[in-house]
């Protein structure tokens, strides 16, 4: 089987199984929380990692559909998935039923890196770009690093998954259009929260490509490590097609103009340097 | 009844254990499927195509689903001549089976079809869903297209005929080899079930001995009009 290494740390193979959908529920308007038994890949995800999923029983649609894995509980062998219609393929996956066998490829990606000598974490959250981050967020919690989370959403019924951060034991705070905690962006509430004072030694976010953009500059400002979870289209999800690529600056620093190369989300990602992504587009 | 029929097609001098090939550009530089497959059971790893310098490629959004298939304008991203030769061809050189690059096929075999272009709109920024606006459409969209093709050229031509062009089941496998295909290969299937070649190769055997079929040789063409 091939593996490959990550800074030093040994990933595990990629498995193709199949697995029981245990619970289904719909927690926000069009999103979705569904618990999967899936021990192999219980025991192997890292917070940040995704699995590809084949969401309907035929081959309509044909592709499958990458989604991050929300929570890992290795102790019962059991992973979620957070996700939000967004299309035919999501659709058919909500419709699934319960006791139901779900063709999955993963765990797929590097995850997040959380630094063993980083104090205080930074978690932001736009939309359903929450949802690799409750993973994350427990692994932090377990590595006793003290925890903040910023939820972002356009309206208070899409603010996802701010109790299941808060039984953590991170201290959340959720944004939205205005009518809830914090009035604009989960930006400005970012920028607000270092100014206050309280440096994190690492940011990590997953999100809309504009806040994420707005994180990079923030986080360069304030000079802390930020690491985010690209999204794209994707085809094969194993590194394979070069379908799901976005804009990597390469090594070379010489040269005023900065120089890119495309990298796989998939495989090379999904967690970036904040950065090393060129955000152009 | 036969218990081990031959399943070796011989291509423009290239003996292949089976007819089963992966289509170029959906099977990376073969040890992508490593973790699935023993590319050992192959009948022949047909890699991305490789250009003398490393290419970029296009801009993202590269891939779209359609109905029944999928769009792709990758732009021929790849290592390049040098870094293919160095770095990825130590890999295969591990198997016995052929890989080679598209581009060295040469005129003793044909090898139909490739992606057909095409394009998709989104409706709501009136944009095209591909950054490069048209892209290759594959998939089980293209595949009466393809063996309409295979068949017209396999009745002109006395070189073997490569079929390709939306196969995802054996079934359709068979039916490329029965209008004319020597061999066979798997593009976007392998991004659907990365197993799904090794699938195939198993039942094409199963179909031989049904059938009572010796030789997957007499199954080439034998489509009875």
């Amino acid at each position: 089987l091939a593996n490959w290494r990550i800074k030093g740390e040994k990933v595990s193979a990629i498995l193709n199984i199949k697995v029981k959908i245990l619970s289904r529920k719909e927690v926000a308007p069009n999103i979705y929380l569904m618990n999967l038994k899936a021990p192999e890949i219980a025991q192997e995800a890292l917070p940040g990692q995704f699995i590809h999923i084949k969401c309907s029983k035929d081959n309509y649609p044909l592709l499958r559909r990458p989604l991050s894995i929300h929570r890992i509980d290795k102790e019962k062998g059991e992973i979620f998935i957070l996700f939000q219609i967004m299309g035919e393929g999501t659709k058919l996956l909500a419709d699934r039923t319960i006791g139901d066998d779900l063709d999955i490829v993963g765990p797929i990606g590097n995850g997040f890196n959380i630094y063993p000598e980083s104090k205080k974490i930074m978690i932001v959250g736009g939309g359903i770009g929450v949802a690799p981050l409750l993973a994350l967020c427990e692994e932090s919690i377990k590595k006793d690093k003290e925890v903040r989370v910023l939820i972002g959403a356009l309206k208070k019924e899409l603010v996802i998954g701010e109790e299941s951060f808060k039984t953590l034991g991170a201290k959340v705070v959720a944004t939205d259009d205005g009518s809830y905690h914090y009035k604009g962006l989960v930006t400005d509430l970012l920028e607000r929260i270092i100014k206050e004072g309280w440096l994190a030694d690492q940011i990590f976010a997953c999100g809309p490509k504009p806040m994420l953009k707005k994180i990079s500059e923030i986080a360069l400002q304030a000079n802390i490590n930020y690491q985010v979870s690209m999204e794209e289209r994707m085809a094969c999800g194993v590194g394979a097609c070069l379908g799901c690529v976005c804009k990597i600056k390469t090594k070379d620093k010489r040269e005023y103009k900065v120089k890119y190369e495309y990298k796989r989300v998939c495989v090379d990602g999904p967690v970036f340097a904040g950065s090393e992504v060129v955000w152009d587009d | 009844m036969i218990d081990r029929p031959n399943l070796e097609v011989e291509i423009a001098g290239i003996k292949l254990k089976n007819p089963v090939m992966t289509a170029s550009g959906t099977f990376g530089y073969g040890e992508e499927f490593s973790p699935f497959i023993d590319l050992d059971k192959l009948g022949a790893m047909v890699l991305k195509g490789i250009t003398l310098k490393p290419k970029m490629g296009n801009p993202p959004p590269r891939v779209i689903e359609t109905p029944s298939g999928m769009l792709n304008a990758i732009g021929l991203q790849n290592v390049g001549v040098e870094r293919l030769i160095k770095e990825k061809l130590p890999y295969l050189q591990k198997f016995n089976t052929p890989a080679q690059a598209a581009e060295e096929a040469g005129a003793d075999a044909l090898s139909l079809i490739n992606t057909l272009v095409g394009m998709a709109v989104d409706i709501d920024s009136r944009r095209p869903k591909l950054a490069n606006i048209s892209g290759g459409l594959s998939g089980p969209a293209v595949k009466p297209v393809a063996l309409w093709l295979v068949w017209q050229v396999f009745q002109t031509v006395n070189i073997p005929v490569i079929g390709i062009g939306g196969i995802i089941k054996v079934e359709d496998a068979l039916e490329f080899i029965i209008a004319g295909a020597r061999a066979i290969e798997i593009g976007t299937a392998n991004f659907v079930n990365p197993r799904v070649t090794i699938k195939i190769i198993e039942g094409i055997e199963r179909y031989l001995i049904e059938n009572n079929i010796k030789d997957i040789n007499e199954l080439v063409g034998s489509m009875k009009i």
